[in-house]
């Protein structure tokens, strides 16, 4: 009989038959490769934080990624200059119109408590949201960052998340200063302790 | 709805796997035609007329020179028809042989959904690796000879991404002939990451081989379709089977075919039998779990308790014995995460693994999200994964996501128009459709 491992390495010699293997080799697939890992470490590649605004630069009007099309209503730009120069508001969020054809302000606060702020948010629907957050740098005293969160809930429908998702980029392209992105599916994504990690964690 | 010279039509999505084409109206939630990837065919003689045969699609829909006949969908491969051969266009999840392309196609649009295609934009999907060649061809094949009048190919690794609702995720598919697991990054692929492996191949080749080889306990098991079976009495289970052979069909059946027939018996007791276990390999453990009754169409049955986890369990590991002797093994699932995770800094690996999206018919096998998790979760605690439990939407979820896409008015900007095709020709596919 032919190994049955044939069709996939033709050249390969007879193979023995597959026998169970210890319960730590199921570890040692994953973790040794990562053992490699260490050992030769990986030039840094591309930054997450990076990332956004630096791949068409040729097309600022037109863009051929695949995205929704959605526009971006001259409001959102507006509300964000509002956060951004005048401190205005503490946040704002942004939402669909009915149509899903323009990105649109839905609300603006300026709520300081952040549970209040969490509220804000749909348990079954997506949003985005620029947030003006405040917080004590370790050893540096009081710092502020601009937060763009896409809340895109796991119980939200198939089709708004699909749609939210493909227009982020839009809405981001428009806002300059974002400092931290932050990618909510659930509360505990978004708590005020995940989100202060995250503002630390940048420079 | 699409605004299309002034009336409003509805795109139509494409997604070509190894196992099925999917093709259905965009804005619909679940494809309206899923019919096998695999056709039957009778191959052209040189030289010489052909007649139809019963059940064939219209031979003017089908390329003149390489095939007699071509037998697409429900009266496809799997009525038997003497000397029938059975051709796959896939090769490692791209289209390799783009002649049956049109007639599967064709198939789908004009036979199932009864659509005319010169009256709706269509979207098709594909993998991250396809190749330029490739994606200009298919939109040739769409302008050309299904007078499109709009066309738009999308990347099924970001469509996956985005169905979940995510703009950066690591989306691992795992079809009949591929595995892959691709780092999407703000709508993009990171292509430095991407890892893909024929590995779904190694489990199939994994089951044939237990079904097929006796042990101490049963008989290696004949692999006879129902096709070439007559009659079959019931049998004890582990009894030796009792049937008559279809002996008038045993001359006129091809290589292709029988392969093609048993490759669906195993795919069979794989989906109905066969699982992994959730915490990694335990020889104690598969014992205790219950052992499944199946049936073959020979009658042939039996209960099977261990084998069937060791087939799952190449999923995620290798045994060393079979790494000893096969050095160009495909890569397990973690071996492609961890790969893909190479190409990516710390911070990023963090957020690629809270956003772990899984899709694609394999990663229903059972077992497989929950051995997954507890992987995962040993080399990174904030794993996330997003596994829809609808399995249309998991299976299908290149189509879903390239279904709401397309269905977007605003998309209209997106799609290559046939003029803009008529145009600039090829180049224009690359341009439009990162
Ligand atoms: N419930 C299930 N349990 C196990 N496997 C399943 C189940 N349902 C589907 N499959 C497997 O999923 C595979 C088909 O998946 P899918 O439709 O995603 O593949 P494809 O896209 O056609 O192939 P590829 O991506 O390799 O080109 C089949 O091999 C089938 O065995
Ligand atoms: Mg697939």
């Amino acid at each position: 009989m032919k190994g049955y491992i044939d069709i996939l390495a033709p050249s390969a010699p007879e193979t023995s038959s597959v026998s169970q293997r210890g319960e730590k080799e199921g570890e040692r697939a994953f973790q040794s490769s990562r053992q490699n890992e260490r050992r030769s470490p990986q030039p840094l590649i591309i930054r997450y934080s990076t990332l956004s605004g630096h791949h068409h630069p040729h097309h600022p009007a037109f863009v051929p990624t695949m995205s929704s099309g959605v526009g971006v209503n001259d409001q959102c730009l507006t509300a964000f200059q509002d956060l951004k120069l005048k401190k205005k508001f503490k946040y704002i969020i942004f939402n669909l119109n009915k149509d899903l054809t323009e990105i649109v302000v839905e609300k603006t606060s300026d709520n300081q408590s952040y549970d209040d702020f969490l509220g804000d948010l749909p348990e079954t629907e997506c949003r985005w949201v620029i947030y003006d957050f405040e917080f004590e740098k370790e050893g540096g005293g009081k710092r502020n960052k601009i937060i763009f969160l896409s809340w895109s809930p796991d119980d939200a429908k198939i089709k708004q998340k699909m749609v939210f998702a493909s227009s982020r980029d839009a809405l981001k392209r428009s806002l300059t200063g974002v400092a931290v992105e932050i990618q909510g599916t659930d509360f505990s994504e978004v708590a005020y302790e995940s989100v202060l990690d995250k503002a630390n964690r940048g420079h | 709805m699409v605004n299309y010279g002034g009336d409003e039509v509805s795109a139509l999505v494409i997604d070509i796997g190894a196992s099925s084409v999917r093709a259905g109206y965009a804005g619909d939630d679940c494809p309206k035609a899923i019919i096998p990837t695999s056709y039957g065919y009778h191959p052209a003689p040189p030289d010489a007329d052909v007649t139809m045969s019963d059940g064939a699609e219209n031979i003017d829909a089908v390329n003149k020179s390489k095939f007699a006949n071509i037998y697409i969908g429900q009266s496809g491969p799997s009525i038997w028809r003497e000397g029938m051969e059975v051709g796959n266009p896939m090769v490692e999840g791209l289209i390799q042989d783009f002649n049956p392309i049109k007639p599967l196609i064709d198939h789908a649009l004009e036979k199932t959904m009864r659509v005319n295609s010169s009256e709706h934009p269509i979207l098709v999907t594909e993998p991250t690796w396809n190749t330029p060649a490739n994606r200009e061809r298919m939109a040739e094949i769409m302008f050309e000879e299904f007078n499109v009048p709009a066309f738009y190919i999308a990347n099924t690794g970001v469509l996956n991404a985005f169905a979940a609702g995510k703009g950066s995720a690591l989306v691992i598919d795992v079809g009949q002939s591929m595995a892959s697991v691709t780092p999407v990054v703000d709508g993009f692929v990171l292509r430095k990451g991407l890892s893909y492996s024929p590995l779904p191949k190694l489990i199939h080749a994994h089951a044939r081989h237990i079904l097929i080889s006796p042990t101490p306990h049963r008989r290696g098991i004949e692999l006879l379709p129902h096709q070439l079976i007559a009659n079959k009495t019931l049998v004890d289970a582990g009894a030796p089977p009792k049937f008559t052979i279809r002996q008038d069909r045993i001359a006129g059946t091809t290589e292709s075919w029988r392969n093609w027939a048993e490759t669906r018996e195993i795919d069979e007791w794989v989906q109905s039998v066969a699982g992994v276990l959730d915490q990694g390999w335990n020889d104690a453990v598969a014992a205790q779990r219950t052992a499944r009754q199946y049936e073959f169409p020979t009658g042939y049955n039996n209960y099977f308790g261990l084998e069937r986890f060791q087939v799952g369990e190449q999923f995620f590991t290798h045994s060393p014995q079979l790494v000893a002797s096969n050095p160009n093994l495909p890569k397990t699932i973690p071996q492609l995460i961890t790969e893909a995770l190479r190409a990516c800094d710390p911070e990023l690996r963090q957020v690629l693994m809270g956003n772990v999206v899984l899709t694609g018919g394999g990663t229903l096998f059972s077992g497989f999200a929950d051995r997954l998790t507890a992987e995962l979760t040993r080399s990174f605690p904030h794993t996330k994964i997003h596994a829809p439990g609808n399995p249309v939407e998991r299976r299908y979820g290149g189509w879903l996501g390239g279904s709401i896409l397309a269905s977007l008015g605003t998309f209209h900007q997106l799609w290559i128009s046939k003029e803009e095709w008529q145009e600039h020709g090829k180049p224009i596919v690359g341009q439009r459709c990162k």
